[in-house]
């Protein structure tokens, strides 16, 4: 029996039109018997847990990891403008990543090796990397591991970054902290004149007041921790109040609940922070607020920080049960159940040139996220310090705001002013925007 | 009325001017399209009552006497002579789509005077839905069925969201490149105010899909619609071999059929075997309702709105 026969019975056998495969018989040469000779390939399947790793953004402090790609060449460039895929996705199982200030982690699993951190290592932010004794490098080109005192089976499960601090949370074995201590950002007690690059210092932080640890955030330099009772914890710097401890205290070096004002009683589920304030998410989908309130991007009233966390009603007025928040350096972003995007603060908040300044929650059209029906839903927010991203329920990236270091991904070096699709060819799972280069860790199609 | 115009073949060819939509067949060129209605139409008018020769007058006989004078027909202007009254070269008809020789489906064309009329509409980049018809597990040197494959895989672990989720990736990237291909700023409030407003037509002649999703899904085959402007048949084929390769297998266009353009849906396409002159007029008065509807954005200059009628897909085949 010929192959097209053969196929064309299998075809019926499925369904398929009679008409459509004796259009089939009668005109196609497609299947002469030559192809027959032709050998069937299986090409590999991707399993559901695979992942893809885009970078882009500022190339110079090796925050992205490419080196291997450079090293050959004459002239590097100075800025990857559009993502680029990156190998490291197909070398090791990634499950988180974050950006810090020219830094990047990366929470892997390969053989004994849990975390990876490539870019500046000026205060040890991504460990202890001297490959010469008492030579520790300022900064690591290649995405390289960093030595964790936890045993085989603890896997790490969420990373974040700071300016100058890294928090690597475990399944089980805690919290550690590396990294800059100067407002005991990494949970401990400042010590003066510490020297950060020259020791490795890694500090543990079991549990707070008896509770796991579910979550961590990093702001500019203070901490913010999430326990399983839904509480929220705080350390490093608090002059602008982002501890959220009622006073304006410049440095807290150990762990404290944030249990005063509003969010005292509250179940806290998300945490977001990248500059000097706080934005908390609880399970009942209201968003509370603390830190600097310069830009009026915590309250429209003129007060310029605040210590103790307020309640946004007028975003939950505006916008209803929100699902996801971001914080950036002035200004911030939520995203209902609905799937509508609210921005305020001050910066280039995506409702075009002319919106800079919003003291209410502004919500920008769903057509600016590919529109359509049902195609401009967005399941994701998030907010560098100077830009600001969302993901639609179908994994399409978006970007706008400052294009530090072409950190948008959008192929040219000038801001955006509007939410604009970044060219990630498959489904987005997380975003990690730094000051000047941003991650994107996503799911292949196929 | 129309019954008693058709006596008479001067009155008829007063009325064969406008925009006519034909359904083109896959494997003739849109030019093929073009000889067979012409020389079908000239046929038709060359049937009803034709126009007499020109009466050709005669002074006969001895000039010292009383001439004769008789009126006859000339046989210069005669059917004999110089041929039926209606050829093929005096209609003048113009396809506007780009309908490639594989493509079967609606192909919008000027007639006579209607020519102008037509340019108008090719030159105001209207949208265009396709069917593209795939089948996994082979390609070939040509992207389409008719080429010599060059390459067999296997496509069993292929399912229908893979297909959906490459389709909206492409559908959105196109529609960031849509602001490239506008001429307008990024940076300024202009781009902003056209991105709220949604869709936008280029500026340019590069191809831009504005909607493309998986309608059918029953491997090997599967059925593409997809919304574009300035698009050509090897780009279409091309489509279907490339969501092949990205699904790691193998995919081969089997067919493509047009079935909307701009307003004009496979519905008012008339068939080249229904190419009678009654047919024809009543397709050209429907044409001109159709375009009466549309006249809005039609004579607005590029950069304007894409009506949601224009991209609203349509139920039929």
């Amino acid at each position: 029996m010929s192959v097209l026969l053969q196929r064309n019975l299998a075809a019926l056998n499925r369904g398929v039109s009679f008409s459509k495969l004796s259009f089939i018989r009668k005109n196609s040469s497609a299947v002469p018997n030559q192809s027959d000779d032709l050998p069937v390939h299986e090409y590999g399947v991707g399993s559901a847990g695979d992942r893809k790793l885009y970078v882009w953004g500022l190339v110079e402090h090796g925050g992205l990891g490419v080196h291997h790609l450079l090293k050959k060449k004459k002239f590097p460039p100075q800025y990857y403008q559009r993502p680029s895929s990156h190998n490291l996705a197909h070398l090791c199982k990634i499950s988180d990543i974050a950006c810090g200030y020219g830094f990047s982690l990366f929470a892997v699993k390969k053989d004994k090796v849990r975390l990876l951190g490539c870019g500046i290592s000026t205060d040890g932010q991504i460990g202890y990397q001297a490959p010469r004794r008492n030579h520790p490098l300022g900064m690591v080109q290649t995405a390289s591991p960093i030595q964790l005192p936890i045993a085989d089976d603890t896997k790490v499960i969420r990373v974040a970054a700071g300016r100058a601090h890294s928090l690597v949370l475990t399944d089980s074995q805690g919290l550690f902290t590396l990294g800059n201590n100067a407002y005991g950002q990494c949970a401990r007690a400042v010590v003066p004149g510490e020297d950060y690059a020259s020791v490795n210092n890694l500090y543990n932080v079991k549990h707070l007041g008896g509770q796991r640890i579910v979550d961590v955030c990093c702001g500019q330099d203070h901490s913010l921790m999430l326990t399983e009772d839904g509480g929220v914890w705080a350390c490093g710097w608090g002059a602008d109040g982002q501890t959220g401890q009622g006073h304006f205290e410049a440095s807290v070096a150990q762990p404290r609940a944030v249990a005063t004002g509003d969010v005292a009683g509250e179940r806290i589920v998300k945490v977001a922070s990248k500059g000097d304030f706080v934005l908390a998410l609880n399970d009942k989908g209201e968003v509370f607020g603390w830190g600097n309130n310069e830009y009026k991007q915590i309250v429209a009233a003129d007060i310029l920080q605040i210590n103790t966390p307020v309640h946004l009603k007028q975003l939950q007025q505006v916008a209803g049960r929100i699902v996801d928040i971001g914080a950036g350096g002035s200004f911030a972003i939520a995203v209902n159940e609905c799937g509508s995007v609210f921005v305020w603060g001050f910066g280039l908040l995506g409702g075009g040139p002319q919106l800079t300044r919003a003291g209410a929650p502004q919500r920008l059209p769903a057509t600016l996220f590919g529109g359509g029906e049902g195609e401009g839903e967005v399941q994701q927010v998030g907010c560098g310090l100077f830009c600001m991203s969302a993901v639609t329920r179908l994994g399409h990236l978006y970007m706008w705001g400052r294009n530090k270091g072409a950190s948008l991904g959008l192929g040219h070096t000038n801001d955006q002013y509007f939410p604009f699709k970044v060219a990630v060819g498959a489904e987005v799972l997380k975003v990690a925007t730094g000051v000047d280069h941003t991650l994107a860790l996503c799911k292949p199609f196929a | 009325m129309i019954q008693t115009v058709l006596r008479d073949a001067p009155s008829v060819w007063k009325l064969l001017k406008g925009v006519i939509c034909i359904f083109k067949p896959a494997g003739v060129s849109p030019l093929g399209v073009r000889r067979m209605l012409v020389s079908k139409l000239a046929d038709e008018l060359n049937e009803l009552k034709c126009r007499e020769p020109i009466p050709y007058v005669t002074i006969e006989g001895d000039t010292t006497k009383n001439l004769s004078i008789s009126v006859r027909p000339s046989f210069s202007d005669h059917p004999l002579v110089v041929g039926p009254r209606y050829q093929a070269e005096d209609i003048k008809c113009y396809p506007i789509s780009r309908l490639g020789f594989n493509t079967s489906g609606v192909l919008l064309a000027g007639l006579n005077s209607g020519i102008a009329e037509a340019v108008e509409l090719r030159d105001s980049l209207t949208i265009r839905t396709y069917k593209i018809y795939g089948e996994l597990g082979y390609s070939t040197d040509t992207n389409f069925k008719t080429g010599k494959v060059i390459e067999r895989s296997k496509y069993d672990r292929i399912y229908r969201g893979m297909i959906d989720k490459w389709c909206a990736s492409i559908q959105a990237s196109h529609q960031s490149k849509m602001f490239e291909f506008s001429g307008v700023n990024l940076q300024s409030q202009e781009a902003y105010d056209l991105a709220v407003k949604g869709l936008i037509r280029p500026k340019m002649k590069e191809v831009l899909i504005y909607n493309l999703k998986c309608t059918e899904f029953k491997p090997p085959y599967f059925t593409i619609e997809v919304q574009c402007v300035n698009e050509f048949e090897e780009y279409l084929t091309l489509l279907i071999h490339e969501i092949g390769y990205k699904l790691h297998s193998n995919a081969t266009c089997i067919g493509i059929k047009c079935i909307r353009h701009t307003l004009f849906t496979i519905n008012d396409a008339l068939l080249l075997k229904h190419v009678k002159l009654e047919h024809v007029i009543d397709n050209l008065s429907n044409c001109r309702s159709i375009l009466g509807k549309y006249s809005d954005s039609f004579n607005s200059p590029h950069l304007v709105n894409i009506d949601r009628n224009e991209i609203a897909t349509t139920q039929q085949q």
